[in-house]
């Protein structure tokens, strides 16, 4: 009974979406407006090649798959204020969800919403990406890189009290993906527990002031089905590592904007309830978590600054304490880092640490005179125990007047915990990877729409006894040193080539990527060979290991 | 009202936070001393069915000295096959100014909500939901007991249930060693409750005609050997000849309890939505 009336359900889906332009949703409404139908679309695929020399074998992928894709296409109407859309998904020996180790197989819907605005009240219902603030209790996002896509799958009330405030509130599931790449997936998939919030923002102004407070609610409630399997790992644990876990968590947090003239202050507390946690050698328990984070920055033509730091404790908060990695996480938790997009430079990147972790950054940006820019940044993060990641890190960005040249010369130092980050066993200085990364990218402009760029990089590691002659061990930090050059040939908006070679100076190993990519109005096109070296692939401070890879890669990207 | 509205909104989650107290999932924080099981070919012959009467009491319950009484006639008619125990609990069992003892315990307590228990004086018979009852225990209705009671003799026990006790006066100490071997085969996975029970305490009651400052408090549930909801018997399938043994231990017995008064009761009960005790076995401590 429950199949069929799901089933019922996608097939009323369907003919509500046909059959919406020919109704006349607004009878007040006597425009004449047919609606817009608009989309996009995004494949990314990979042909696998074999090469044993870098690790790219032995895999499902390597071994017989030989081929990859993900299709998200989404199509959207909208008339009046009533809007809807649907997206198709289709994950053919997809690498995404397991970095390259198992491939998933999932097609059909991944998402379908309905919204319709009445006067100051907005209703969404399906699957609803939102997140309340700074998403510090409450986000639902996607990530494709990374696999992540958790929106809720439910309804949300947005009411507009007056021109300063706002409500929203949000029930429903978290979407699970890992139910819709499996074979038992249904037309919705969803993690059992269930999440309700609440949210109000307001913001007023007075004079050059400018005030945003915002407050939030979160309780997710765990199954029984879902508590079993928990309660059944509690009883597994030694006697006196047990607890009686909650069913309920709920989450909170309070925040405010300033904004006076040149400086802008941000102000966040965010606490949770008892809630079952995993802690890092994966035994369950039980405590009450909180976060705090402030930013403030002052910026006017010429120069910036900014400072932000953050502190948690035991703040991880998921669907329960089942899902792990990325999986069923209910909040977004960003790192206090730079993010880099130079090859070399963003090599080493710090995971947020929910469960305890104080971090700050300071960013300066100065322009002494027109045509340079420096950019500075200095962060740190550290639990109870001991420093995590820290990274200085400076740039300067110079162009002449009518010069065709333009000039990125900077470096960039990163201490980074390896035993801690990407949990290897390691003991003393060798914990620490210590690394310094000298950078230059050179860009002539041909013509008003060529130019030519030149990236060269260099990573060095056991920095502080090869620079500064400290009387530390020698040994191999990860894979040890490397360095990188690019060459890319634009001619915009339509065309770019590039090839680039990242060469591992200990293990003595080419990583070569050629790639082109072809633009034509809201469609752009690429196709390279590559092979990469496996790490960790880090977005907005959540990360997972990836495999090396070899082979052909390819996308689409379309909007209409 | 838009304002009531937004005050309303901003209070709801802290009311939703306040509002809920939970009851958890059974963990077994009490690990067993001894935990074996294993199949004995020889099956044994099925003891008497004994039904464990729980009788829900307060000493400032006006009519649970009517319950306890009956409670006594029950186990006077059928002294073999009839165990009793009275679990204190709610607002009725907190102790007098003049009591000495206080019979309420986590585990009482747990126990009370663990049934679902709402009034007093009330009796669960095998934690069976007697035909034409709303529950899994009997509000008052006295007169109907025994042959709640006698319904219940009339089951067929598929586990046997010994019990050895040891007593160590130095630490005042009990260990208690429980063998339960299976008759017939089960679906279900089962649980044991084990109790240390006291009777002949002699302390205030509130009855009928009033106070009573002497009255003989029996069959009181004074701690558990295992967690109030039970302890999970055994991973292993529920066949015949299908033997678990396992042994707990109480430590610091207070100098209160007479231990010559107290006695080990055991039960085997199911673990799912059934909460149906399937057998029941006592032992004195001091024998």
């Amino acid at each position: 009974m429950y199949q069929s009336s799901l089933q019922y359900g996608r097939y009323a889906a369907i003919l509500l979406l046909c059959l919406l332009p020919y109704l006349n949703v607004d009878a007040q409404d006597k425009t004449s407006d047919p609606g817009r139908f608009s989309g996009d679309l995004q494949f990314s695929g990979r042909v696998f090649a074999t090469d044993s020399t870098i690790g790219a074998a032995g895999t499902p992928f390597y071994d017989w798959a030989k081929s990859s894709s993900e299709t998200w296409l989404q199509l959207n109407y909208s008339r009046n204020s009533l809007d809807l859309g649907v997206r198709f998904d289709m994950y053919n020996n997809s690498d995404v969800f397991s970095g390259g180790v198992t491939e998933a197989n999932g097609i059909g819907i991944g998402r379908w919403f309905v919204r319709k605005k009445v006067d100051q009240l907005t209703i969404e219902g399906g699957y609803i990406y939102d997140q309340f603030g700074s998403g510090s209790i409450f986000r639902a996002y996607e990530n494709r890189a990374l696999g992540i896509d958790s929106p809720i799958v439910g309804i949300m009330g947005t009411f507009d009290l007056n021109e300063h405030i706002r409500l929203k509130g949000i029930a429903g599931k978290q979407k699970d993906v890992k139910s819709f790449i499996s074979p038992n997936r249904s037309f919705v998939n969803t993690y059992s527990p269930y999440i309700k919030g609440l949210n109000f923002e307001g913001h007023w102004t007075f004079g050059s002031l400018n005030i945003s407070p915002g407050g939030s609610f979160i309780n997710r409630t765990i199954d029984e089905a879902t508590m079993a399997v928990v309660a059944t790992e509690i009883n597994g644990q030694n006697v006196d590592s047990r607890f009686t876990p909650k069913y309920n968590v709920y989450g909170y947090s309070i925040y405010n904007t300033f904004n006076y003239k040149d400086v802008s202050l941000f102000l966040e507390y965010a606490g949770k309830t008892e809630d079952v946690l995993r802690d890092y050698d994966n035994s369950l328990y039980n405590s009450t978590g909180n976060m705090m984070y402030g930013t403030v920055s002052y910026s006017r033509k010429g120069f910036g600054i900014s400072l932000a730091a953050k502190k948690m404790n035991d703040f991880d908060l998921r669907t329960s304490p089942i899902e792990q990695l990325t999986d069923g996480i209910v909040n977004f938790l960003p790192p206090q880092m730079r993010q880099n997009a130079l090859r070399l430079v963003s090599r080493y990147n710090h995971a947020t640490q929910p469960l305890d972790e104080f971090s700050f950054m300071v960013d300066v940006v100065y322009t002494p005179k027109k045509g340079t820019t420096i950019n500075t940044s200095f962060a740190k993060a550290m639990n109870e125990d001991e420093d995590l990641f820290t990274e200085f890190y400076i740039d300067v960005n110079f162009k002449r007047p009518k010069k065709k040249f333009k000039y990125l010369v900077g470096l960039q130092m990163v201490d980074y915990n390896i035993a801690v980050l990407e949990s290897k066993p390691l003991e003393g200085d060798k914990r620490v990877l210590d690394s310094f990364t000298p950078f230059v990218e050179i860009t002539y402009k041909m013509t008003r729409r060529k130019s030519l760029r030149l990236e060269l990089q260099y990573l060095l590691t056991e920095r502080s006894r090869v620079l500064f002659g400290s009387n530390k061990e020698e040994y191999l930090q990860d894979l040890g040193d490397w360095a990188y050059a690019l060459i890319e040939y634009n001619v915009a908006p339509r065309y770019s080539i590039s090839i680039s070679d990242m060469y591992a100076i200990d293990g003595k190993e080419h990583y070569y990527d050629l790639s082109a990519s072809y633009v034509k109005g809201a469609n752009r096109f690429s196709l390279g060979w590559a092979k990469q070296v496996e790490g960790i692939i880090c977005t907005g401070g959540i990360c997972r290991p990836e495999s090396a890879f070899s082979g052909l890669k390819m996308s689409v990207l379309s909007s209409f | 009202m838009k304002y009531i509205l937004l005050i309303l909104f901003s209070f709801s989650g802290i009311i939703l936070m306040n509002s809920c107290e939970e009851v958890g999932p059974t963990i077994e924080f009490v690990v067993p001393l001894v935990d074996t099981s294993y199949v004995v070919q020889d099956i044994p012959n099925k003891q008497l069915k004994v039904v464990v009467v729980e009788d829900f009491s307060g000493v400032q319950c006006v009519n649970c000295p009517l319950g306890n009484s009956t409670v006594q006639q029950i186990i006077d008619v059928h002294p073999e096959q009839v165990i009793g125990l009275t679990v204190h609990g709610g607002d009725l069992a907190i102790p007098y100014n003049d009591s000495e003892h206080d019979f309420v315990s986590e585990e009482t307590t747990e126990l009370n909500g663990f049934l679902g228990v709402f009034g007093w004086p009330a009796a669960a018979f095998d934690r069976v939901q007697i035909s034409g009852q709303q529950n899994v225990f009997v509000l008052g209705q006295f007169s109907s007991w025994l042959s709640f009671t006698e319904q219940r003799m009339a089951e067929e026990a598929i586990v046997n249930i010994n019990i050895e006790n040891n007593w160590s006066e130095d630490d005042r100490t009990v260990k208690t060693a429980i063998r339960m071997t299976y008759t017939e085969s089960d679906s279900e996975q089962h649980k044991v409750s084990i109790f240390l029970v006291e009777s002949h305490i002699i302390d205030p009651q509130l009855d009928v005609i009033g106070k009573i400052s002497d009255y003989e408090h029996n069959h009181v549930v004074r701690d558990m050997f295992t967690i109030a909801t039970g302890t999970s018997l055994s991973d292993q399938p529920v066949v015949a000849g299908l033997t678990v043994e396992k042994e707990f231990e109480l430590l610091e017995i207070p100098e209160l309890w007479n231990i010559d008064n107290c006695y080990v009761v055991a039960m085997v009960h199911r673990s799912g939505d059934s909460k149906e005790v399937l057998q029941g076995a006592q032992e004195t401590i001091i024998p």
